[in-house]
């Protein structure tokens, strides 16, 4: 009989695992196929699931087994590496080098039931299964760069569009009507005097269009007004070099000021701006 | 009210038994909750006992034609929550709703309608399982949602698909306005003890942490079994099967969802 038997090798041992396959002839490979069975309910539904699928469990005698060495202490012995219940043909393969108790528990059940049912049960043990971490870590290094590459943006469009502080994330799902109403929003802002809240929409803008000028323009305004010269200065440069009409006027005008009076305007005199 | 989502263009990731379990455990808490069959191969109807052909009304109805009110394609179902039933008939909208004006908001609208009737059947919660695709279907059940819920199995192709997935909300949003918002992914069909699953779900976690924030991911995964499949002969896990890993998980996650607006 061949005893051909491929273990996981992506199981991690913290978790019981009963896994049931065939390691007998060809057509039983062939008609039964590998099958997982998962502890969901009891080991003993799992053993009568993967029996119940094979017609030859049917056929054997209970007086052919013996089951003297079939104890759960020769799990416990085990308990160093993989073992596995061989029940006729199938293994019924339980790792878990975290809990021995649950390993016995596993087991005991495997045990009774495979008794009940009148099938050979024994227990095997194979070489030490790898380190979990070190797969864990092998397929996390393999994976991440593709994860982290996922661009999963759209999905949370919704969320970022809600929020109460504009994400500049956001900006990108606006549709053309949605974006209208935000710079009209930031204009009213600007014209009821809340030089702070449009400012926040103009530099949500500016971070998706550092090229803009009119951004670039409203922004300066907009700190000069919060009388924050030298970087309203700055941003009023930047839209001139960019080719705003009026940035150049405005910045001129803002110099003169301080050159004649010794400091800038007022915030009254540059909302005139 | 909610109207919630679930649409992944990808078959098979577990939309329908994790809308119909989640359903089943909220309505179990006492909500009142209608499920929204949106897919025209009718799984939800029949997880929920109701067999596609003998049910006079379905949601094609709701899309077609404009006098037909949501109240009269709702039928109860024996799970403690109602239903409008789905079946073949519905892939007939594709088609038939191309040319018509506004034929993204024809679901939005009904639903709305409803509840501005104030009828009798009020409700907390729709929820609605969508058809694999982002169609005109699936467009209508996202114009109507206030938020969406994402299943997916924890393999590459199927992360690699949510990419796609989220393409598509993204340009529903430049183009439509949807007001829905993402509730949470959902995994499903997870191998416990699986280094794989673990890995994918470790890394995605921590992705949408770093990115997005806390609480964008459902606290229990929902674990692959022969139980879970065998369900869809009966009927939902939560109520067959109420003490096994899955029927716990889809709780806890319901809970997530009540608690989480």
């Amino acid at each position: 009989m061949a005893t051909a038997m491929t273990l996981r090798e992506d199981v991690q041992e913290e978790k019981i695992l009963i896994e049931i396959e065939t390691n007998s002839a060809e057509h039983s490979i062939r008609r039964s196929g590998r099958k997982e069975l998962w502890l969901e309910a009891s080991v003993e539904e799992a053993i009568k699931k993967s029996l119940s699928s094979h017609e030859r469990w049917k056929t054997i005698d209970p007086s052919a087994y013996d089951l003297e060495n079939n104890t759960v202490n020769d799990v416990h012995e085990a308990m160093q590496g993989r073992y596995y219940v061989v029940v006729n043909d199938f293994y019924v393969i339980a790792q878990d080098t975290l809990n021995s108790v649950k390993i016995g528990d596993l087991v005991k059940q495997a045990d009774d039931t495979a008794y009940k049912y009148g099938v050979r049960i024994r227990v095997q043990r194979d070489e030490p299964a790898k380190k979990v971490s070190s797969k864990y870590d092998v397929l996390r290094e393999e994976l991440k760069e593709m994860v982290d590459a996922l661009s999963i943006t759209g999905l949370f469009a919704g969320n970022l569009l809600q929020q109460t502080t504009i994400d500049p994330r956001a900006i990108e799902f606006l549709s053309g009507k949605a974006i209208n109403g935000l710079v009209t929003k930031a204009h009213n802002l600007f014209r009821n005097k809340d030089y702070k809240g449009a400012l926040e929409i103009y530099d949500v803008f500016l971070k998706v269009e550092p090229e803009n000028a009119d951004y670039h323009f409203l922004s300066g305004k907009a700190l000069i007004c919060l009388g924050e010269y030298e970087k309203g200065l700055q941003s009023l440069e930047d839209a001139k070099r960019l080719g705003h009409d009026k940035a150049g006027v405005v910045v001129q005008t803002i110099l003169d000021f301080r050159k004649q009076y010794g400091m800038y305007p007022l915030r009254e005199q540059a909302e005139l701006f | 009210m909610r109207v919630i989502c679930f649409a992944n263009q990808k078959g098979g990731v577990g939309k329908t038994i994790s809308c119909v379990n989640l359903a089943v455990s909220i309505a179990q808490q006492g909500q009142k909750v209608l499920v929204m069959d949106m897919d025209l191969q009718g799984n939800a109807s029949t997880y929920l006992g109701i067999k596609p052909g003998s049910i006079a009304y379905d949601t094609s109805l709701l899309l077609e034609d404009d006098n037909f009110p949501l109240e009269r394609a709702i039928v109860p179902t024996k799970y403690g929550l109602d239903l409008v039933p789905a079946n073949s008939t519905l892939g007939r909208a594709n088609t038939t709703l191309v040319g018509v004006l506004g034929r993204e908001n024809r679901l939005r609208e009904k639903v709305e309608n409803f509840i501005n009737r104030r009828s009798n059947k009020q409700y907390d919660y729709i929820m609605i399982d969508c058809c694999p695709d982002i169609n005109l279907i699936a467009t209508n059940a996202l114009m109507t949602a206030t938020d969406l819920v994402v299943p997916i199995q924890p393999k590459q192709f199927a992360m690699e698909g949510m990419s796609d997935l989220a393409s598509k909300i993204g340009d529903l949003y430049r183009k439509l306005d949807p007001k829905v918002k993402l509730l949470g992914i959902l995994v499903t069909m997870y191998r416990e003890g699986t280094a794989l699953d673990k890995v994918m779900v470790d890394l995605l976690r921590e992705k949408i942490e770093r990115e997005f924030g806390d609480g964008y991911m459902f606290p229990e995964v929902i674990r692959g079994s022969t139980v879970v499949s065998e369900s869809e002969k009966v009927g939902p896990l939560v109520v067959h099967y109420p003490d096994v890993p899955a029927s716990l998980a889809y709780r806890r996650n319901a809970q997530f969802i009540m608690e989480k607006n």
